[in-house]
């Protein structure tokens, strides 16, 4: 029996849609598109599956963005996510432990006041916690006031977690390889073929392939892809290290987030401390870890968790953040080429995204641009209107 | 006791390591401490922990090299120096010993220790050469040390025989073996510490090193060019019932392959 959980293709001649990208947002992408009928797809992968973000994040979920778009579409994804290791049979290990967003000035807590009070009016479970609260539920945390930042409140919001990234990818391609999607890893676009204002195919290193529908879902990579057919993103990617401790007995139940210190950590259920920054300063598509990360991590979390003292640093590793100036995603078709598609823009927030963004990248393809997701589109550079989400950002720069 | 243990920052091997034009190619590499020397860093700490004293890592290499040393630090080492040296590529493991014996001339240690080579050249000649230098004795290859004192230090070493035993009187050289230990992470604080500990930045001159000391006119070998080893050929997987798959991979190897005859 063949144990694999998706096949080889030799590449087809021609698909109906071809998504060049197979992280969690290609291969959702794909899997909803199934879902809506449409299983003539290719999704096309330079290197192999997950090698981008999907597997270079630090597997936090959450909803409590501040903007209506960014609150709703969130929802979205995290209720999405909450269904689905029944919907694709896959023990995700989805863990909704619960995540606090620290605050350390009186401007930071009205913030986070603000986000509280908008998750509110629009359902999501998210409200404030004073010091001495915080410090029931994180018994470790150091709220004195020695810190150069003492925590003066925090943002919770029950039901973000963290869950297995890896396994999120796995199930995704999974459910569209059943469903007769062609994965095809090691397969880079070289060029995108576009005949009078309209999408026509692609030209991989194994050959060409034709196409209706193309969708761009490389995140960090996108300003390349797009560049090949003369579309300008406002996207300027820079890399985001991450690390890990080496394993410790459960004593961080829930995830911690620190806007000023530009950390955040999370324990998983090997125990390991997973732990994240805000973005490297420098644009980059280098993914290099760097001893200027640790140090500096390490001076943060300490100030937070002196207990950590001890705990050794195991490996580190970075990833790339496609920032838009408005921390806000672009998922939206492209005026001057017909069947031309973008999913980008993905920053520090992406991987918690990935199955509203399958879902709506793929009702777009199939039947117009949802409610949902318009707030994204590309022409809002253009137009003036950008969001406001930068300050819910985890830890932006 | 004071311990030197002299590290190689070398390109992460974990990596792929590409040869352009038999050069290797610097773009995308990352350079960690050369894993032998990782190894004999936590033997040090471990004797200093044991009998008291102090380690110095010392390393002669380029700027980036200090990153190596603060990760050797962080590990727990107590200062540090640095070669500041930029002609490493046209150096062999002559010219370093002399460089080396020099930067070490005047300094106070019982034990220098260090990996029994270095991960990228795998030569493992600069520890002995510089061993003669400073007219030291040298054990290399340990894989087990015992009975620390002030004098002396009972060493096992890998022969070509079985382990030897033998005791060194200090101060004297020693190479490691990666059976040795396992060498420890850094923890957060080590991390912290690392950036507040002493490193002491060297240049040539301030060790009597000349141009003809250093670089390709110091050094009696010289590499001219770096090719890749050829990759092996895939594999085949034979795929089925035992008693099938057997007979098949026997007759292949008997057959084709001309593996058993």
């Amino acid at each position: 029996m063949d144990k694999r959980m998706w096949k080889n293709h030799d590449l087809e001649k021609s698909y109906d849609v071809v998504i060049i990208g197979a992280g969690a947002h290609g291969l959702a992408t794909a899997y909803y598109l199934t879902k809506l009928g449409i299983t003539n797809i290719a999704v096309l992968e330079q290197k192999f599956i997950g090698y981008g973000g999907s597997g270079r994040n630090t597997a936090i979920l959450r909803s409590n963005y501040r903007t209506e778009e960014g609150i709703k579409f969130y929802d979205q994804s995290l209720k999405l996510y909450e269904n689905l290791s029944l919907e694709l049979n896959y023990n995700l290990m989805f863990s909704q432990q619960g995540h606090f967003t620290l605050g350390h000035s009186t401007a930071a807590v009205s913030g986070l006041v603000t986000r509280a009070e908008n998750n509110k009016a629009l359902g999501i479970d998210s409200y404030m916690l004073e010091p001495k609260e915080i410090k029931e539920m994180l018994p470790e945390i150091d709220i004195s006031n020695h810190p150069r930042f003492p925590v003066m409140g925090a943002l919770y919001h029950p039901p973000g977690g963290i869950i297995r990234h890896d396994a999120v990818v796995w199930a995704y391609a999974r459910g569209a390889d059943k469903a007769g999607v062609h994965i095809h890893q090691l397969t880079k676009v070289e060029d995108i073929i576009i005949e009078k204002g309209k999408v026509k195919g692609v030209v991989t290193n194994k050959g060409k392939i034709n196409c209706k529908s193309l969708v761009s879902v490389v995140a960090g990579w996108s300003s390349e892809v797009c560049r090949k057919v003369g579309v300008k993103l406002p996207i300027v990617t820079h890399p985001l290290q991450a690390l890990v401790t080496q394993g410790y007995k459960p004593w961080l139940h829930h995830v911690v987030v620190s806007g000023s210190l530009h950390i955040y950590l999370s324990q998983t259920d090997r125990g390991e401390l997973v732990c994240g920054n805000g973005i490297d300063t420098y644009p980059h598509y280098g993914m290099r870890s760097t001893l200027g990360f640790l140090e500096s991590y390490a001076a943060h979390v300490l100030e937070l968790f002196p207990v950590l003292h001890n705990v050794a640093v195991q490996r580190q590793w970075a990833g790339l953040c496609d920032m838009t100036p408005d921390y806000s995603p672009i998922i939206s078709s492209i005026d001057e080429i017909e069947g031309f598609y973008v999913n980008g823009g993905w920053g520090t927030y992406g991987f918690k995204a990935s199955p509203a963004s399958g879902y709506n990248t793929a009702q777009m393809i199939a039947q117009g641009t949802p409610e949902m997701i318009k707030p994204f589109r590309y022409n809002r550079f253009m137009e003036n209107r950008l969001g406001g989400e930068k300050a819910a950002a985890s830890v932006g720069s | 006791m004071e311990i030197i243990v002299l590290v190689k920052q070398v390109p992460d091997v974990a990596l792929n390591i590409k040869v352009k034009e038999g050069e290797i190619v610097e773009e995308g590499l990352s350079y960690v401490i050369s894993s032998w020397d990782e190894t004999a860093l936590e033997a040090a700490l471990q004797i200093t922990e044991d009998v008291g004293g102090e380690v110095t890592l010392l390393t002669v290499g380029p700027d980036k090299a200090a990153e190596s040393l603060r990760k050797g630090l962080a590990m727990g080492a107590h200062k540090a120096i640095h070669v500041k040296y930029d002609q490493a590529g046209e150096t062999d493991s002559y010219a370093f010993a002399k460089i080396l014996q020099k930067a070490l001339e005047g300094r106070n240690y019982d034990l220098i220790l260090t990996g029994r080579q270095s991960q990228d050249t795998d030569s493992g000649l600069t520890a002995p050469m510089l061993a003669e230098f400073l007219g030291l004795p040298q054990v290399t290859n340990i894989i087990r040390f015992s009975d620390v004192s002030e004098k002396n230090i009972t060493l096992y070493r890998k022969g070509d025989h079985g382990t030897e035993v033998v005791d060194m009187v200090m101060p004297g050289l020693v190479t490691v073996n990666d059976s040795l230990n396992e060498p420890r992470l850094a923890s957060m604080r080590g991390i912290m510490m690392a950036k507040k500990k002493p490193l002491e930045e060297i240049d040539l001159d301030s060790i009597g090193i000349t141009s003809e000391m250093s670089g390709i006119q110091g050094s009696m070998t010289q590499v001219l060019q770096f090719e890749k080893p050829e990759s092996r050929k895939e594999g085949q997987i034979f795929e089925g019932d035992e008693a099938d798959t057997v007979t098949q991979a026997v007759d292949l190897m008997v057959g084709e392959a001309k593996f058993l005859t």
